[in-house]
């Protein structure tokens, strides 16, 4: 039981060892630390941080340890008492939006897919959702080979797969293998490719692997995130005979997969729902030494859409809501405390919601949308209308004041990597209406804008018909442009509709909508920023940069890829948000609040502004049990 | 046809909501577009009859324009069912053989299909430069098109029963051509229950218009129909803008009457 | 003989209608914009030659004869198709959603048409006085109410007060008294649905029933109350009745979309909203077919007690149709 003492216990401890390392039992040499205000502090053994190693006083650092382990093993003795073990137990449940599509790491495209896969599977180094930082995971030290473009991570020794199987560097060169390899058509190979390249794997011994990035490469050993490390022993037999996409679908049996991650699929029930219980063979432990996970099961259980999550969570049943909207947000708050819920606005999140237009070059996009490509391609034009748009209505209104308007598509939530220097959006209907003119648009009698041929200036705002907010957010724009003297008309549209339109056809004028940052690295924007990326909405695709600004950003997000240090890469960054902001070839909107529910019985709740909001520590949480309560 | 109070009421309530509906301009003091964003779900009071919606517009034109768009469309879609399948049912009833059979089971293949998608992939081929309005008008249109087999097998089924009555076989063996006995016999019997059949449809094509909203396969939302009144609804947060609630009791009142023309004795279904 | 001869031409008949059902639903679903992927190409992680490759995979990239043909062909065999979206056989996805799709309306139509026969017998007995009346109201609300508000207040009220909660995780573990206690909410909501028009169709057949010759007959030659009522006008009024009743059979799978969704009832209507939006073919395909065999099998077991029914249609040798 988490009582105040015991942790005011594990505090002390904290503070009095200074150094003394929490929930991994590290190698002598071990390069990653926390420090004493919490911060993890886990950096490549690069020259920056074997300088910060040298700055530490270490014969004071091993004195303060000592003390701090004597003190701590004497406090334990007494009345703290090993609770480790009371933690651990109970069902955690949590309620589904959409149905898993599969098993398979290498193939889990959607949310839900996602939610399950990743408590079942590791990686080699794990960004830790709350710092945004990496931290070791299977890998448990890492250093850059000379040159910078590459790493040698030195592999935990001792981890077994959840079915009991020994993990060693063959099942991490079997993984990289199977995703690299074209045939297999992984859906995160993409990832492993740096300046169009697929990297290099090496096992160098038993416990040491080498990767070759073959080219600097910025996001450095991020890449590592989110590549679930497959069991061979399992998986390549179908490799070789061809069979690995169809490996570990929906109708596989439990006993046939195996992962590395805390939990491991005890059951599941097509339509229904899963569980998944706690792996007895994970390889991380507590500060205690108690083996987590603390939970002994998750129970993922499908409910259709947020009304009926919601309604259910006020009914008692699920333990966490993981994204919850504004209006449901207000209603929880009404009776948290009666209902021992705890609610955390977590502020901005990773999405972004904006308004484009077709800057598809000429000839691509139908003749009635080419006519009013002219309007779109003026940058002026895109200028004056986020200038007109009135982003803290929209908050307001849409949103309760849950979301935070933005200047460019960086969020607040993205805080690295930020340009503090571009200020908030305005609204001023007066400064557009200037810029439109020195457009060479006039407003008419008829309060009518006209461009200088004189056809009134109208276009067609596409957007998701299933997304509630993002149609009222096109109806404010619509009115907003009216004040200009523009008449915008609003299609709601299905979303592969929408998608085939935009992407494909590119028959279509203006579009809302919204993306987010898969991970807070800009190394996970380059297909939406590189003028020849598929996801490069208003333009995808394009052989080469349709103009001067487009070719300026595609280098300098080439550049940073390739940059090591976050220093200068953020530099390039900030250049980037520079050109955006002046340009406006999208219309940033706003980003909505990271918004999370959970029981209050939940323990160690700590949600983060990235994905997966609530459930990216499910290794540490735990049920504190009610009274009366059975485990 | 006796003009009794329980006919009279219905008929006129239904006038004055279609009349209602179409003074919509005149009644409706504000424009049903215009966001009023420093009154969000405002109560009603002197200004807004009915308070505003969620994003500050005028509840009272909202509920009137939108029932032009719901009731509309309800309408066309309604006429048009009953009106393939009086065409299709009489044609069935006066015909015997493969021909009836034929179109009997055409009416069950139509029964049998998902319309669902023709809604999709209409919406997704029709010009962007409809408004949602023009939209939901076409849709129903097609979706009452396509709704022809229900009203239409009942149809059948009567006329098949009239036809067999001595007085059409008498008639028939006397040389009558089919066009006369269709005018002076079948039609006469079968037009009450057309009647009837569209009466019964028209709420049910109007209730589906919210239900597909509900779905969010619907008409989107700056359009001001009833299913996207009450659409947030569906959200259990709702109670704080139960003005949004206004167009049920005009649905309820609309079945109601409804029902209560129908069942009238003059032909129960 | 003659059973035989008409069993058999219903027989072809309904593989024709089976043929042009699924005809239509894969050219209707042809004709919607977007395949499957289409949502995965808006990924950041996602590439255009990955996208190409599992269309591809799945055959999106064929002409739609060619589909369509695969399709039968693979049918004809007893292979439904793949689920693009589960990645499992058609079949296998379908089954457990059917069973529990036709478990679920089936025990709802039963429950609506026990509670609207008293109500629908006693507005046709009372007609015109003011019980008539009453029934005619509430039918006409329950009518008026849109299904889908009456579910979400039915699920508001049941999440207050606790009627969701249960130990079960799966139904497959469920005693039979636990998933009736299951059905019971989203059963309510069908009911609720399909209980005003059974009382209309009732009523008026009864109606209309009670005002042919031969019942005044029955009435002049003295028969009344409740032998008229059961012994001659029921069986007048069977036809649209058992009509009635196999349309309501029919429309079980289409019809159990709202309920199911909102109770998260694992039944066939939820996947087939989902399988529209999300393109998955032979999901819409195979469900599309189950429709139309329920209908048709619904129509051969309404005629068959239509016959049994009717002794007009006996002597007049088999039913019309």
């Amino acid at each position: 039981m988490k009582t105040p003492l015991s942790e005011l216990c594990l505090e002390s401890i904290d503070v009095i060892s200074g150094l003394a390392p929490r929930n991994t039992r590290l190698r002598p040499g071990a390069n990653c630390f926390r420090t004493g205000d919490g911060d993890a502090a886990c950096a490549p053994a690069s020259t920056e941080s074997m300088a910060w190693l040298k700055a530490c006083p270490t014969t004071r650092g091993r004195f303060r340890r000592a003390v701090g382990w004597a003190l701590a093993f004497l406090i334990l003795a007494g009345s703290c008492g090993v609770r480790g073990a009371e933690l651990r137990g109970g069902r955690l449940v949590y309620m589904q939006r959409g149905e898993p599509r599969t098993f398979n790491p290498m193939f889990a495209q959607d949310d839900a897919s996602h939610e399950v896969v990743w408590r079942m599977h590791a990686d080699l180094v794990h960004i830790n959702r709350e710092t945004q930082k990496t931290e070791p995971a299977l890998a448990e030290s890492w250093t850059t080979l000379k040159g910078g473009n590459g790493f040698r991570l030195n592999l935990r020794h001792n981890v077994r797969f959840s079915d009991g199987q020994p993990f060693d560097a063959d099942d991490v060169v079997f993984t990289f293998q199977a995703h690299l390899d074209a045939s297999v058509k992984s859906s995160q190979r993409a990832l492993l490719l740096v300046q169009g390249r697929p990297i290099r794997v090496r096992k160098v011994d038993p416990y040491t692997v080498e990767f070759d990035l073959g080219g600097p490469y910025g996001p450095a050993e991020r890449i590592f995130d989110s590549i679930a490390i497959l069991p061979r022993h399992l998986l390549e037999s179908a490799y070789k005979s061809g069979q690995l996409p169809a490996q570990w679908g929906l109708g596989t049996q439990p006993r046939a997969m195996a992962g590395l991650g805390p939990f491991r699929l005890k059951n599941y029930q097509p339509g229904e729902g899963l569980i998944l219980e706690r792996n007895p063979y994970y390889w991380k432990k507590d500060s205690r030494g108690t083996a987590l996970p603390y939970l002994n099961e998750i129970l993922f259980r499908q409910v259709g859409d947020e009304e009926s999550q919601v309604l259910r969570f006020l009914g008692g049943e699920g333990d966490l809501l993981n994204r919850v909207s504004a209006k449901s947000f207000a209603l929880l708050e009404r009776d948290a405390n009666a209902r021992q819920l705890t609610l955390r606005d977590l502020g901005a999140g990773p999405e972004y919601n904006f308004l484009f237009f077709n800057l598809n070059p000429p000839g691509s996009a139908p003749a009635s949308v080419a006519a009013k490509q002219a309007w779109f391609r003026d940058a002026q034009f895109r200028r004056a209308i986020s200038l007109s748009i009135d982003r803290a209505a929209m908050v307001r209104l849409v949103y309760g004041g849950r979301a935070t308007a933005l200047a460019t598509h960086v969020t607040p939530g993205i805080r690295l990597w930020k340009n503090t220097a571009i200020p908030p959006p305005v609204r001023s209907v007066a400064d557009a209406r200037k810029l439109l003119t020195a457009a060479g648009f006039r407003l008419g009698n008829d309060r009518t804008l006209r461009d200088k041929d004189g056809r009134a200036v109208e276009f067609t705002i596409l957007v998701n018909s299933n997304n509630q907010q993002r149609a009222q957010m096109a109806s404010m724009i619509q009115q907003d442009l009216k004040e200009l003297g523009i008449q915008a008309q609003v299609a709601p549209l299905e979303q592969r509709t929408l998608v085939q339109r935009v992407l494909t056809s590119k028959n279509y004028e203006a579009c809302l909508f919204g993306l987010a940052f898969g991970d807070a690295d800009p190394g996970s924007e380059m297909n939406v920023w590189l003028s020849s990326g598929q996801v490069h909405v208003w333009a995808p695709s394009q052989s080469k940069p349709g103009s001067e600004w487009e070719a300026a950003i595609d280098n300098l997000m080439r550049q940073q890829m390739a940059t090591a240090g976050y220093a200068a890469r953020k530099k390039l960054y900030d250049r980037v948000q520079e050109i955006e902001a002046r340009e406006t070839p999208i219309v940033s909107l706003l980003s909505p609040n990271v918004l999370v529910a959970a029981r209050r019985r939940v323990g160690n709740f700590r949600p983060a502004v990235l994905d997966h909001y609530t459930l990216w520590n499910a290794d540490e949480l735990f049920l504190q049990p009610a009274p009366g309560d059975k485990k | 046809m006796k003009w009794r109070l329980r006919t009279i009421l219905p008929a006129a309530y239904l006038g004055v909501l279609v009349l209602s509906m179409t003074l919509a301009p005149v009644l409706a003091v504000h424009s049903p577009e215009e966001q009023n964003r420093d009154c969000p779900c405002a109560a009603p009071s002197s200004h807004f009859i009915l308070g505003t919606d969620e994003l500050g517009r005028d509840v009272w034109s909202r509920l009137l324009y939108g029932g032009r768009i719901s009731l509309g469309a309800g309408f066309v879609a309604a006429s048009l069912s009953v009106g393939i399948g009086l065409l299709a049912g009489a044609a069935a009833g006066l015909s015997r053989g493969i021909f009836r059979r034929g179109v009997l089971a055409l009416a069950e293949l139509f029964l049998s299909v998902p319309w669902l998608y023709l809604l999709l992939a209409i919406r997704a081929f029709l010009p962007l430069t409809l408004s949602p309005a023009q939209v939901l008008f076409l849709l129903s249109a097609v979706i009452g098109a396509a709704g022809w087999a229900r009203p239409g097998r009942l149809i059948a089924q009567k006329a098949g029963e009239v036809r067999e009555r001595e007085y059409v076989e008498v008639a028939e063996s006397l040389g009558a051509g089919r066009w006369h006995l269709m005018r002076r016999h079948l039609m006469p019997e079968l037009l009450p229950l057309a009647v009837t059949q569209f009466l019964l449809l028209l709420p049910g094509y109007v209730l589906a218009e919210v239900t597909l909203t509900f779905f969010g396969l619907g008409v989107g939302e700056p359009a001001a129909s009833w299913g996207n009144l009450l659409a947030p609804l569906r959200h259990p947060a709702a109670a704080s803008c139960l003005q949004l609630a206004s167009p049920l009791p005009l649905l309820a009142s609309l079945v109601l009457a409804c029902e209560l023309l129908s069942g009238d004795g003059r032909g129960n279904d | 003989m003659r059973f035989l001869v008409f069993a058999l031409r219903r027989l072809a008949a309904t593989a024709l209608t089976l043929v042009a059902v699924s005809v239509l639903s894969f050219s209707l679903l042809s004709l919607a914009p977007g395949d499957f992927f289409d949502d995965m190409r808006i990924s950041p992680q996602m590439t255009e030659e990955m996208a190409a490759s599992l269309k591809a995979q799945y055959g999106l990239d064929r002409g739609f004869v060619e589909r369509y043909t695969a399709w039968c062909r693979s049918a004809l065999r007893g292979d439904f198709g793949v689920s693009m979206a589960y990645g499992l056989p058609a079949a296998e996805v379908l089954k457990p959603r059917l069973k529990n799709t036709l478990a679920l309306g089936g025990l709802s139509i039963v429950a609506a048409w026990l509670i609207a026969i008293p109500f629908g017998f006693v507005a046709a007995v009372r007609r015109g006085s003011w019980v008539d009346r009453c029934v005619q109201i509430l039918t006409a609300t329950a009518l008026a109410f849109p299904e889908i508000l009456f579910g979400t207040l039915l699920l508001l009220a049941a999440a207050r007060f606790g009627w969701l909660n249960s130990d079960v995780v799966f139904l497959r573990d469920a005693s039979m008294l636990e998933l009736l206690r299951r059905m019971v909410l989203p059963g309510l909501v069908l009911a609720f649905a399909a209980f005003p028009v059974i009382v209309r169709h009732l009523r008026s057949a009864l109606i209309e029933a009670a005002r042919s010759p031969f019942v005044r007959e029955a009435r002049s030659a003295g028969i009344r109350g409740r032998s008229l009522w059961l012994g001659q006008i029921l069986p007048a009024a069977a036809n649209p009745i058992i009509t009635l009743m196999g349309l309501s059979a029919a429309g079980l799978i289409g019809g159990s979309v709202i309920a199911e969704t909102l109770f998260s009832w694992p039944g066939a209507g939820p996947l087939f909203i989902e399988a529209i939006t999300a393109r998955d073919a032979h999901i819409v395909l195979d469900l599309a077919l189950a429709s139309a065999v329920l209908l048709a099998a619904a129509n051969f077991l309404s005629e068959i007690c239509l016959y049994i029914a009717d002794p007009r249609l006996r002597a007049e040798g088999g039913p019309r149709r």
